[in-house]
């Protein structure tokens, strides 16, 4: 039986979300957080919360968020064992290709699922394509051909992929698991450690 | 030497013979919940706890996560079926090696197990077939809501002959056992069930207090005076 691991980036991969840490950054979390808010209490979906974030950070250099992006840690023993699985391994993320595309594929060398954005001058332009994650996991579980698929979230926008997949891990490393989260997973962990200890057999 | 494999805990119930309103494995006794005195006693060497939650499993893992950052949590979401055989069956199906099971709502003394995982640990690697890989918990009956147990043999070799409900025996099934990862696939409610098929089973007797029902719980209390834990 061959099977393939899909996991969301932000606060899973990462130790840190990247959109939040940019905008403290950038001095603009009030704006994202009160977007955030917005998201959160379903009064936007993520398609247009994601544009108006971009919107926001639409005149940083996408070197800069590459820069920050770098100083991000990744949760150790998560990306040792992507590094050891890469060809069945997938990161799929709402965030743009062109801010975390260079450091998953150095990093972790697997395949990334991401948003895109048209780039001209070091800025990003107009956004060309919004990943939804529940129809990537089905595309990518189709292409590579798995027995079955395990993938690993914690936000309200992995809830999508972690229902479509035959085993579905809740992840709280960062922060606590979304609720729907929590009720779309057959796992709950909170410790990279105690991921990968439950993953290795699968 | 702690077990070398998973320890898995049923805790998703509704305890309903118990009539409390809260998950048997939060019940305080002596000042401390069951489930705290599982981890920092008995258990406080092992390397690998998984435990399944279902009944107001929000609560459970808010409290368990203070205790132990490193527990895998396995969700049961029918829960209400009542079928501690299928919490287990979900543990187990992101295991492939021997692990030991038990429930929840114990108490169980550090040095008895100590003993039972150590040979445990040793039936597991030798045993050349399933049921020698096995290693099914007794303990002198003590509950008032018994599965009983026909023994053969003592010590070191006394077996599990038999499940009974309705003929007292001296001992009771002390809802712990170490067993292969695919014991749990036949279609019962209970674990002893579905041991059924592979008796006769080896045995070990742990010194366990159980708690199913008030007097149960009363019980207990005057247990850990004696055992701690």
């Amino acid at each position: 039986m061959t099977t393939g691991f899909a996991f969301d980036f932000d606060g899973t991969v990462s130790t840190e979300e990247l959109l939040p840490k940019l905008a403290r950054e950038l001095g603009i979390a009030e704006e994202m957080a009160t977007l955030t808010k917005a998201t959160m209490a379903g009064l936007l979906d993520f398609k247009q919360s994601f544009k108006l974030r971009c919107r926001l950070l639409d005149n940083v250099p996408i070197s800069r968020v590459r820069e920050i992006l770098s100083s991000i840690p990744m949760c150790p023993e998560v990306a040792d064992f992507i590094r050891e699985r890469r060809n069945r391994c997938v990161i799929i993320t709402g965030n743009l290709e062109c801010w975390v595309g260079e450091a998953v594929q150095k990093a972790l060398g697997c395949k990334l699922i991401s948003s895109r954005a048209e780039t001209a001058n070091d800025r990003i332009g107009k956004l060309t394509y919004i990943v939804e994650k529940g129809p990537s996991l089905d595309e990518w579980r189709t292409e590579m051909n798995f027995d079955r698929v395990v993938a690993v979230g914690e936000g309200a926008n992995d809830v999508e992929m972690l229902r479509r997949a035959d085993i579905a891990i809740a992840f709280g490393g960062v922060h606590a698991p979304s609720l729907g989260a929590l009720e779309a997973a057959n796992y709950v962990v909170y410790q990279g450690e105690a991921l990968c200890r439950l993953m290795a057999p699968l | 030497m702690p077990f070398n494999g998973p320890i898995i805990i049923a805790a998703a119930g509704i305890g309903s013979r118990l009539g409390q309103g809260r998950p048997k494995a939060l019940l305080n006794i002596g000042g401390r919940t069951v489930i705290e005195r599982l981890l920092t006693g008995c258990l406080k060497d092992e390397k690998d706890i998984r435990i399944v939650v279902g009944f107001q499993e929000q609560d459970l893992i808010d409290h368990v996560k203070e205790i132990r950052r490193d527990v895998i949590y396995v969700r049961n979401p029918d829960y209400r079926d009542g079928s501690t055989r299928r919490s287990f069956a979900l543990a187990a199906q992101a295991v492939k090696q021997p692990l030991i099971m038990m429930d929840g709502d114990l108490l169980v003394a550090a040095d008895s197990w100590r003993a039972f995982a150590d040979r445990a640990a040793k039936v597991s690697a030798q045993g050349a077939s399933s049921a020698e890989r096995s290693l099914i918990g007794v303990t002198p009956v003590n509950s008032t809501d018994a599965v009983f147990v026909r023994t053969s043999g003592e010590g070191a070799e006394m077996k599990v002959e038999g499940f009974t409900r309705k003929e007292p025996q001296k001992y009771e099934w002390a809802s712990i056992a170490c067993l292969d990862s695919s014991a749990f696939t036949a279609n019962t409610n209970y674990v002893f069930e579905c041991l059924e098929p592979y008796l006769p089973l080896p045995a070990f007797s742990l010194n366990i207090a159980e708690i199913d029902t008030p007097a149960d719980l009363a019980a207990a209390q005057e247990w850990l005076k004696k055992n701690g834990g």
